[in-house]
């Protein structure tokens, strides 16, 4: 082993080393709590839909809520488990960044799921249409890119996420309080402005300030109207993967040292100015006001001024 | 002559204050090496700056002939060292073979079949091979310590850095380990920590006595023991003048101390004695520096 080069034991680490941390999280028990309640939502909410169709079929917040903020759970678990052992895994040739960027790799299931998730969505619309008017104004592009936010994005930012927490949050329950607060975080950005004053600026920033958004009201059924709310949709999933990768950039610099940390700590601050970027685009494009859609296909724009 | 794998010079290190290890000198060998000191000498932190799991404020650490404190220096060290340290805990849910294989990754053990060969070697190697698909966490605590020994064995590191490995075992047991790193030691280098002198004595080639974080005896077991000849006696009493007396179970009283009686009976010394020795004197010097 002694002869092995620094960057040919690491090409071939990683991969025995992130099946291993992907298997771990696939069988952990809250992770497969989650799966198993998102399965059975969707599956009754499917149901329903067939017979009372409303706008809110894929179900998206349920993954999110089931997928993205159970796999925060499992993935902060996950990180800790290994405290216990701490000692002799920082006396092995693989890093602690290494290790960290292993247990990143994890949000590999949490997406697939997610995906899963929203395929299965597509597919009970293609066999079960609903009218076009309760997509509000979107596009299909539009429909695809918030799909992706409220799926597989939701996934993957919740196990980075919870990798971070992991990593420097070591005090008693610190996996409550983080949920807790990443709860609190979507209902008070999105939940408190999605409808009173959406095109206000400061109410329209601090609405796609959440790592969870809705674009349009939920739950909508035909004999009602739906609401597109202001923003990019494009825009607010670059403002996510920015908020995904600086989790991982925080997961990764716990603990590391040399050239890795001077990488991570030269990219900390390009992705907290795209994040930036990225927030102000998908605030100042896309509709800016709410526009609102009725069953007779017309619309109107609704303006709080 | 066989070139030194790990050299410390002047190594010094603190805790809030505390002094853990104060200028210790240390070279050792390919061989066996037996840490002893009473506790909170600076034994585990010593050995946690061998395992480069933690780092020195002062001093120079050279382990395997690299540097420690550079980044890819350590990471070359870590792939020829092994360590089991002093109180190991494991994850939920583990099995002792997934475990060990989990850590064989860690180690660079790429490839899966030798991996898990090498992982079965290991196991059998501290007598777990039977139970190795048992959880961790109902296994007893001597065969918890011998999974964090197998870990430790794995791939022969050149460097093997045991924090009292024999605790927790039985008496067959520590003979079996015992066999196990004796073979080991024929081509890597051992520093092993423990309480047992019997451990050093019949392991080790060069025992380190270390006492408030300083190195107070560095030599062969010989050394040490010939050190306690002619101060070691068998009486009938107690004797009040003795370091330290304790009876046997014949009735008689075994004495260590500098100041032998005229005409009392001595006897061979062992390890033990001479390490009561050395810590009985290095009191005397304690209590005669002035306040």
């Amino acid at each position: 082993m002694s002869s092995v080069s620094v960057s040919e034991a690491h090409s071939t680490t990683m991969k025995p080393l992130v099946w291993l941390e992907i298997r771990r999280f696939a069988r952990h028990p809250v992770f497969l709590a989650g799966l198993t309640a998102c399965t059975v939502v969707l599956v009754v909410a499917e149901q329903d839909a067939i017979a009372h169709p409303t706008n809110d079929r894929i179900g998206a917040a349920a993954v999110a809520l089931f997928i993205g903020v159970f796999s925060v759970l499992a993935a902060y678990f996950l990180t800790r488990s290994m405290k216990s052992a701490e000692e002799i895994l920082e006396a092995t040739p693989t890093t602690r960044p290494r290790r960290t960027a292993a247990l990143c790799a994890t949000c590999g299931v949490s997406a697939l799921c997610a995906a899963a998730f929203g395929v299965f969505g597509v597919v009970a619309l293609q066999i079960w249409p609903m009218p076009a008017w309760l997509w509000g104004t979107f596009s299909e592009v539009d429909l695809v890119v918030v799909m992706a936010q409220q799926t597989v994005v939701a996934a993957v930012g919740g196990t980075f996420l919870g990798v971070a927490a992991g990593r420097w949050w070591r005090f008693r329950g610190a996996g409550l309080v983080l949920v807790v607060g990443l709860l609190f975080w979507v209902e008070l950005s999105s939940g408190a402005t999605a409808v009173v004053a959406a095109d206000g600026t400061w109410p329209k920033f601090l609405r796609l300030f959440s790592p969870f958004a809705f674009f349009q009201t939920a739950q909508v059924d035909p004999t009602e109207a739906v609401d597109t709310f202001p923003g990019s949709p494009a825009w607010y999933l670059g403002w996510l993967l920015a908020l995904c990768a600086l989790a991982a950039v925080a997961a990764m610099l716990h603990r590391a040292d040399g050239v890795v940390r001077a990488r991570l700590m030269r990219l900390g601050p390009v992705l907290l100015a795209s994040a930036a970027a990225f927030l102000i685009l998908a605030a100042t494009h896309g509709p800016q006001h709410v526009v609102r859609s009725f069953p007779d296909g017309t619309t109107t724009v609704i303006t709080s001024r | 002559m066989t070139a030194p794998t790990v050299r410390l010079t002047g190594v010094g290190k603190r805790f809030r204050g505390t002094v853990a290890l104060a200028d210790v000198d240390l070279t050792l060998k390919p061989g066996i090496t037996g840490l002893l000191g009473p506790n909170g000498a600076g034994k585990t932190t010593l050995l946690r700056i061998l395992a480069t799991v933690l780092r020195a404020d002062a001093g120079s650490v050279n382990l395997l002939g690299r540097d420690p404190n550079a980044p890819d220096e350590r990471t070359d060290i870590r792939r020829r060292l092994g360590y089991q340290p002093q109180e190991l805990g494991f994850p939920r849910g583990f099995s002792s073979f997934a475990f060990v294989n989990y850590m064989a990754v860690l180690k660079e053990w790429s490839e899966r079949e030798p991996r898990q060969a090498e992982v079965r070697r290991v196991l059998a190697a501290v007598g777990l091979g039977d139970i190795a698909t048992k959880r961790i966490s109902r296994l007893s605590g001597g065969q918890r310590r011998r999974v964090g020994l197998a870990q430790a064995l794995l791939g022969t590191p050149d460097l093997l850095v045991l924090d009292e490995p024999t605790t927790g075992l039985d008496p067959e047991q520590r003979v079996s380990l015992r066999q196990v790193l004796a073979e080991i030691a024929t081509a890597s280098t051992l520093i092993i920590s423990t309480h047992q002198t019997e451990d050093v004595a019949a392991l080790c080639e060069q025992v380190v006595v270390l006492d408030a974080g300083r190195v107070h005896f560095d030599g062969s077991v010989q050394d040490l023991v010939a050190r306690a000849a002619g101060r070691v006696w068998l009486a009938d009493e107690a004797e009040p003048t003795a370091q330290t007396s304790w009876r046997l179970a014949s009735g008689r009283y075994r004495n260590v101390g500098a100041h032998v009686p005229s005409g009392a009976e001595l006897v061979e010394p062992t390890l033990e004695d001479a390490y009561l020795l050395l810590r009985g004197a290095r009191a005397r010097d304690d209590e005669t520096v002035p306040a």
